[in-house]
């Protein structure tokens, strides 16, 4: 069991934003939290993550309970097998397209930063600062940079709400693409209803 | 991507703030450094030139400029005294030694010292080669004069600079001192008479004009002349260093006159009581140097203190713009930051990237400040010529190392803060909200 999520509950300033969430995902089964604007999505994924801590319940990852573990057990977790392809995107600014796609990293491998920005069709925008590339452009090398370190599992918000149909439809066979490359689980959250037949689960949020 | 390669990239990203908090700190090191340097060599000097003297007997005026000038030759001599006097006082039973003074011309800005040798075996200075002076118009040089034995050279009238030249009297270098690190270096000593000739004043030396080389060893006591003996009143009121030109024909020659004396005494108590005794005559001053030595530090030292102070204000302005740079880009940068957490940085790496940063600052600031500051006190002794006649150089001190401790720390405790509140990030506020 890849994710065991038990009665989570979340609540932020007296509001219960998750009430009681149950949730099982094998490996290799990719999982959609689909639901509105505000439903929570954003907030399940970085407990799902251990980004966050639950107000109650509790969630495991490979059988280890997120709660029993140190903070730096928790960052060696993710580390190694978490990449997150944020809501926001959230490249460093001041840093290039590689250098980017590298902080996962803890040795650059250039080779394979240089396949990811081939198959990502970013050629040529290796030595670009981040914060000088296109959004499209931005979104892929978000991409690369989850994808890099061949996490277990891909952590994708809100891949496609900005994108129109075609779009949409690129970005997420990109991401499917290189997680099946490196034998990876997505977990995506969107309020985008369009990419819900991609998904082995779908979890709807109210 | 190295953690190093990170924070040398958001350097450059912000790099105006980055080169003026390193710019804030190298002048904080900087004016730190040459302050101490420069206080920490003017004490130096102070002490080993005044080593041992215990009273200094000149005319009256000033005792801190009679002690200044005849002890450390920087300032000009309170005038001068009848040599029979200064004779008087150099047999008193009290006095261990006695070393008379005659100022009044220089070569090149070095002053022409007449004198007896007992001032060169006071400061225990040693002949690098040739010879002491055994006759008027032979001179030893000290080290850093730039003369050579066998030179000869003509004294300019007064104690700086170029005044009248005295053509008629050549000097001839007989010897050249090693350097030993006290004023002498920086004089040209000769006999007593050689300076009073110059000046058209009676001999007081009886080597004055022998010319044998079986004199060698002559005894360098200061015996009078009885013919010579005046009352010393004449030229009561003449307290110039020698300064007026007067005919060379030795019949018109007037009663001799030295600038000081320099003594050292048998007991403590004579220390006391002695300047005491001196200064209740009418014509004499005597000084303690230690004494005036200490009103002068105490005034350098107030000096050198709100330079102090001016230094610590800019190390302290350099780590609060080290500390806002760090803090007010750290608003735009908790994204960034959030990312490096949330795909394993830990926590205490985030701290270290950030303190890194602080700490480049202040490290290549502090290091600017170093050469700034070497290079600053280079330029300083050229503007300043005593600092350049005194020797003054870069010694790199305990003083030094503990401005440039406290700066880092300084840099470390500015760059902490921001690095603290780094590491807290709120990784999932950070990725889920809109701003
Ligand atoms: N730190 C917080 N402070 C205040 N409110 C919060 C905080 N975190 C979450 N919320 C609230 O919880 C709710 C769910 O937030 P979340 O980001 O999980 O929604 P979402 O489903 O991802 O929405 P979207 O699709 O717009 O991204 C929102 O109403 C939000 O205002
Ligand atoms: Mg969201």
């Amino acid at each position: 069991m890849l994710f065991d999520v038990n009665n989570v509950c979340f609540t932020v300033r007296n509001t219960q934003i998750l009430d009681n969430v149950n949730l099982h995902v094998e490996a290799g089964q990719s999982l959609l939290l689909l639901g509105p604007s505000g439903s929570g999505k954003t907030s399940l994924l970085n407990i799902l993550a251990g980004l966050s801590q639950p107000g109650s319940g509790e969630v495991k990852y490979n059988d280890q309970i997120y709660a029993a573990l140190s903070q730096s057990e928790l960052d060696r977790l993710r580390a190694n097998n978490f990449g997150f392809v944020f809501q926001k995107l959230l490249l460093i600014g001041h840093l290039s397209v590689e250098q980017n796609i590298g902080l996962s990293q803890s040795k650059a491998d250039h080779q394979r930063i240089k396949n990811l920005v081939d198959d990502l069709g970013l050629s040529g925008k290796e030595k670009q600062k981040a914060r000088d590339l296109s959004v499209g452009e931005a979104q892929r090398v978000a991409i690369a940079r989850a994808v890099v370190h061949n996490p277990t599992v891909i952590f994708a918000d809100e891949p496609t709400s900005a994108l129109d149909d075609i779009n949409a439809e690129k970005v997420m066979n990109l991401i499917f693409d290189q997680a099946k490359k490196s034998g990876a689980t997505v977990v995506a959250a969107t309020h985008d209803a369009r990419i819900k037949g991609m998904f082995d689960n779908i979890l709807e949020i109210a | 991507m190295t953690d190093v390669s990170l924070v040398l990239s958001s350097l450059k990203s912000r790099w105006l703030n980055s080169l003026l908090s390193v710019f804030l700190t190298a002048f904080g090191v900087m004016l730190a450094l040459v302050v101490i340097q420069f206080s920490q060599h003017v004490q130096n000097r102070l002490s080993s030139d005044g080593q041992g003297i215990d009273i200094v007997v000149g005319a009256k005026g000033s005792p801190l400029q009679m002690v200044l000038s005849s002890v450390y030759h920087i300032d000009i001599p309170t005038g001068n005294i009848p040599y029979d006097q200064a004779k008087k006082l150099m047999k008193n039973p009290q006095v261990k030694t006695a070393i008379p003074l005659a100022l009044g011309d220089n070569w090149k800005g070095y002053r022409i010292v007449g004198t007896t040798p007992e001032y060169m075996k006071h400061y225990g200075a040693e002949l690098k080669s040739g010879e002491p002076w055994h006759k008027a118009f032979e001179a030893v040089a000290g080290s850093s004069v730039g003369l050579e034995i066998g030179e000869s050279f003509v004294g300019a009238h007064g104690l700086v600079g170029h005044g009248h030249i005295h053509e008629e009297e050549k000097y001839q270098v007989t010897g050249v001192m090693k350097p030993i690190g006290t004023v002498l270096d920086r004089l040209i000593l000769t006999s007593l008479d050689s300076v009073l000739n110059i000046h058209g004043q009676e001999s007081v030396e009886h080597t004055e004009h022998d010319h044998g080389h079986e004199d060698k060893h002559h005894d360098h006591d200061n015996h009078e002349h009885e013919e010579h003996d005046h009352d010393g009143h004449a030229h009561e009121d003449e307290h110039h260093a020698h300064d007026e030109h007067k005919h060379h024909d030795h019949e018109e020659r007037v009663a001799p006159e030295i600038t000081a004396l320099l003594l050292t005494t048998k007991s403590p108590i004579a220390n006391m009581n002695l300047p005491r005794t001196i200064n209740r005559g009418s014509t004499l001053q005597a000084a303690n140097p230690a004494l005036e030595l200490t009103r002068l530090t105490s005034m350098l030292g107030l000096g050198s203190k709100s330079f102090q102070a001016l230094a610590m204000l800019l190390i302290i302005i350099a780590s609060l713009s080290i500390f806002s740079g760090l803090a007010g880009s750290l608003e735009n940068r908790m994204g960034d930051l959030a990312v490096l957490r949330a795909i394993g940085y830990s926590k205490s790496r985030v701290f270290k990237i950030i303190t890194l940063e602080g700490m480049i600052i202040t490290v290549s600031g502090t290091a600017l400040g170093v050469i700034m500051g070497a290079g600053g006190f280079l330029v300083l002794k050229t503007i300043v010529p005593p600092l350049q006649s005194s020797g003054a150089e870069i010694r790199f001190t305990s003083d030094s190392a503990l401005i440039i401790c406290s700066v880092l720390i300084a840099g470390f405790v500015a760059a902490m803060i921001p690095a603290i509140r780094a590491a807290k990030v709120d990784v999932a506020r950070q990725v889920s909200r809109n701003t």
